[in-house]
Order: C-alpha cells, then structure tokens, then sequence
C-alpha cells in the first residue's frame, strides 16, 4: 500500500500513532474530573462513548483492529517496562479468556449500574482504572499478558475484527520455510553476551506461519518490524473467512475446542442486544416489573438478572434448542457441546452489526458535539478562540441514521446465514437444510431482536428504580 | 418566578432554557423566555426524547449580570 505500507514498516509508526490517542486521553480524564458535570458537554463522555466506541467498531469493520495498533495504554506501558522487567510468567490456569470474559461482562454491568455514559468524573475514572492495570498486570507478567488474556476492549476487537477486510500475515510461506531464525516471534537480539532485545518478536505467541486470522492479533507489527525477510505484512481478505475454517492456529489452537472463545463470542453477539435493551423504554418497564415481582428496591440485583437472562439463559436455550434438533433431525453424531460450540462462531456477523447500529448510531448522530464541547472547554480555560459554543452542532438526523442501522443489520443476518449455511453444508452433506434451518432460525430469532430494538423508543434516564 | 433576596420580582431579565439529556450526543433544545408578569416568566419546551433532562437556565439581568441555574427533570415520558 503506497504511502500508508511504508509508514507502517517504518519501526516508530506505532509510537507516533499513539501519542496523540495518549494526549487526548490526558484530556478527557482531566476534563472528566474537573470540566462540566453534564455529559453532553464534557470531553470525558462525548469522546468515550460517542467518538471513541464508534470509531472503533466503523475502523475494524472497513480496514482492521487499528485501535489495538494505537493502543496509547501500551506506550504507558512500554516506558514502564525500561525502568523495571516482568519477571512472572501468567498462571497456566488463566491462559484462556474466562477472566476477560468476566472483565468485559462486568463493564457492561458498571455501565449500566453507574450510568457512566451519563458520568465524566466515573468516565475519568474509567480511563485512569484502565491505564492502572495495564501498568500493574504487564509490570508483573511477561509478555502481552494484559493483552491476551485480560483487556475487555481488547477481546471485544478481536472477536469483532475477524470480520475484517484486513490481516497481519505471512507473504510467502516458502520464505518461512526457509526461515531458522524465527524472528516474528523470538524478536531480533543484539549480538551480544546480554542479548539485549533490539525488536521484539510476537508477544502474543502468534507464529507467523502458523498464524490464522486475526484472533488475539493486536496489530502491534512487531512481527512486520521483527522479519528479516520483509515477508509479514498487513494484507487483504475476505472478512469472515477465518471463522468458515478450523485450522490449528498458532497461539489460539482450534476454534472448536475453545470453549472459553466460543463463551467470547456469545458475549459479543447477545452482548450487543443487551447493551442496547438498556437505552430503550422497555428495559425500564421490565427492570420495575422486577423489582415488584421480586419486592426489590436496589437496581444491582435486578440488573444482574437482566444479564443472567440475556447471557446465560438466552444463549443456553436458542443454542441448547437449536443443538438439539439438529441431531435429532440429521442424526449426526456431534456432541451437544461441540455443536454449540461451532455454531456460535456464527453470530458473530449479526453481533457485530448490532453493535455497529448501536455505535453507529451514537457516533453519527453526535458526530460532531465534540466541536461545542471544545470550544467550552477552551472558553472555561480562558482561551475563547474558538468561538462561541455551538450547542446545536449534533450530527446527521436520525432519518438519516435509521437507513445504515438497517443496511448493517440485514448485512449481519446475511453474513451469519452464511456461516450457518457453510458449517451445515459440511456437518451433514447427506441434508443439509436440517443443520441449517435449526441454526438459521436461531439467527433470524436474534436478527428480529435486533429489528425490534432498533425501532423502540429511546429513553435516557440516570437513575433507574430505587432512586 | 425571579426574584431578589428580598422576594421582590426581578424584571427585564433575558432568559434561555437549553435542556440536554444525560447521554452526550443527543440534540439539545432551547427555549427563550417570556416575562408574563412582574419576575414570570415563562418558556415553552419541546422535549425530543423520553427519559431524563437537565435544564439549563442561563440567565442576563437587565444590569448585565449573568447567572446559570440547573434544574433535574427526570421521568420525561411523551403524552
């Protein structure tokens, strides 16, 4: 890629990409803890959750995980580590994402618990908790341990970026092949006694060779830096195609015996519908019908029921029904656990537009609120020279916005019909519309969801029941 | 109702409502008001969205001063 590919290989690309996310993130917990208590016009909350999450998802879904690559939590990181080296290696027992998983379950809870859309000092805090534990887990544990195995953002980009057109890997396979210094992911060392490490190789295990997809791939380009060859680069393909194979992936294993990835990605996809249940006038009527039926007067125990049934219940009852009448229709002889496993890769297309709809939405329609927000912010300092805030700069119309919510869904239900039609057409040759129908409808179910959510009433409200 | 210390009405104060929502990005609205009476008055507010307001009044009084006062408004519901 002109331009851009040479920016990328030059060695300080990723640092230059991260410095100014890391200054403005400087801006937003400053602003979060001392600018305006409304979010509207605070920095902290326009940026997070509109700008921030929205760009996000719109990034992964036109190029790739390019907010891993400008990650500015791993600069923070990177300096710790020249004063003081890890010196643990991660316990083997948490060397899956079940402590993510719990992570990024238990942001959507405080989000929703706290409000912290409606919060720039808990927005601050946010950010401030996050870089603290960059610094703590990665100071302690060697490698991309933070990365791999804890950062709730982190797992949501990898699941959401194997739907990306773009893809860190190998030019040549015969190169590697002919390769016996393996640089990509032992990294390139000085020619010394101490072995200092002049580049680093891969430090989320990702064998070049081996490497499939984007799965637990940040993007970092170490891998690109670290190549003797200039045989690894970020290259085009068809998004979702690595969720059709089952290859052993370096640093991941199979697909279909990860049952900790598969969790990931129902998370992912009923996640999305969960978080944006929680916006609309329904979520309010159901928590306060809870909360009589159950004589509950606090919001936690009633929201943490809301999750059980959309994250637990829900995925075991589509999945379990779902599982079941595709072996006793088709006869194959899958386990229940290996099928629900394989079918859950795929949701991910239908998640992932419910979460672009929902992102999406915030981003266009307050696209341009961070342009008031500065001006305030610069006025509240003593530097007017932006002008008079213009309160009224939002963004794009919701008629305008309602037609790309619907286009992404439709194109989410078409991609995880896809997928199901694919893994049906192997899992039973003999009949394969009876291992897609069972998986078909377990789609359109949720894609109906997503309509039904897309087309209710908003209502913003603070402070739920109990006050 | 405007008024001084003492309770007496305030006139020819220039007044603008602007109500946000608690979730950045939503359109807000504005609203200047008329003094009906002595220190009244009174502005009209269409809110776009169900849910929970703050409503913001910013405030000139006929010597120039300026003042902002907040009010909460939640459980906006549409009629």
């Amino acid at each position: 890629m002109p331009v851009i590919g040479a920016f990328l290989r030059w060695r300080h690309a990723r640092t230059l990409l991260q410095v100014p996310l890391l200054v403005l993130s400087v801006v937003m917990v400053l602003h979060g803890l001392f600018g305006p208590e409304l979010a509207p016009k605070n920095l902290a909350t326009t940026l997070t959750w509109l700008h921030f999450r929205g760009l996000l998802v719109l990034v992964i879904l036109a190029a790739g995980n390019f907010f891993c690559l400008a990650c500015p939590f791993m600069l923070v990181r990177n300096a710790a580590r020249k004063i003081a080296k890890p010196w643990l290696s991660w316990p083997r027992a948490l060397r899956n994402k079940w402590l993510s998983i719990a992570l990024l379950v238990a942001v959507l809870f405080v989000y929703e618990l706290f409000d912290l859309w409606a919060s720039p000092w808990w927005t601050a805090w946010l950010i401030i908790g996050y870089f603290l534990a960059v610094l703590i887990v990665d100071s302690i544990f060697k490698h991309a341990v933070f990365c791999k195995f804890v950062c709730p953002i982190g797992q949501f980009n990898f699941v959401a970026s194997t739907l990306s057109p773009l893809e860190v890997k190998v030019r040549d396979q015969r190169v590697c092949t002919g390769c016996h210094t393996k640089e990509c992911i032992r990294g390139e060392r000085e020619n010394a006694p101490d072995l200092v490490v002049v580049q680093r190789g891969c430090e989320l295990a990702l064998f070049q060779p081996r490497k499939a997809g984007n799965m637990d791939c940040t993007f970092c380009l170490d891998c690109v830096h670290a190549c003797p060859h200039d045989n690894v680069g970020i290259e085009s393909r068809l998004p979702a195609s690595e969720l059709m194979v089952d290859p052993l992936r370096s640093g991941v294993g199979y697909f279909s015996h990860r049952k900790d990835l598969a969790a990931l990605t129902l998370v992912f996809t009923l996640g999305a519908l969960l978080n944006a249940f929680g916006m609309v006038s329904p979520a309010y009527a159901l928590e306060n019908w809870l909360g009589n039926l159950l004589n509950i007067k606090q919001e936690a125990p009633v929201l943490g029921i809301i999750f059980v049934l959309f994250l637990v219940v829900e995925p075991l009852l589509l999945l379990g029904v779902a599982t079941w009448v595709t072996r006793a229709w088709t006869g194959i002889s899958h386990g229940w656990m290996p099928l629900m496993v394989r079918y859950s890769y795929a949701l991910v297309p239908l998640g992932f537009a419910m979460w672009l709809a929902h992102y999406g939405f915030h981003f266009l329609t307050g696209l341009y609120s961070f342009v008031p927000v500065t001006q305030s912010a610069l006025a509240g300092m003593g530097w007017p020279i932006l002008g008079e805030p213009r309160w009224s700069w939002t963004g794009l119309s919701l008629r305008a916005v309602q037609p790309i919510e619907l286009g992404l869904l439709i194109l989410g239900l078409a991609g995880s019909l896809f997928l199901v039609h694919r893994f049906s057409e192997e899992d039973c040759q003999a009949h394969p519309m009876r291992a897609f129908v069972p998986w078909a409808s377990v789609c359109v179910l949720l894609w109906l969801g997503s309509m039904w959510l897309m087309f209710q009433p908003m209502e913003m409200r603070a402070t739920l029941i109990g006050g | 109702m405007l008024a001084d210390v003492t309770m007496k009405p305030v006139t020819g104060a220039r007044i603008t409502l602007e109500g946000n929502m608690s979730h950045a990005g939503m359109v807000p609205i504005f609203s200047d008001a008329k003094e009906v009476a002595p220190g009244r008055y009174q502005a009209n507010l269409d809110f776009a969205m169900a849910g929970d307001w703050v409503i913001l009044s910013h405030i000139t009084l006929a010597t120039g001063q300026k003042i902002e006062d907040k009010l909460n408004l939640k459980g906006v519901r549409p009629n």
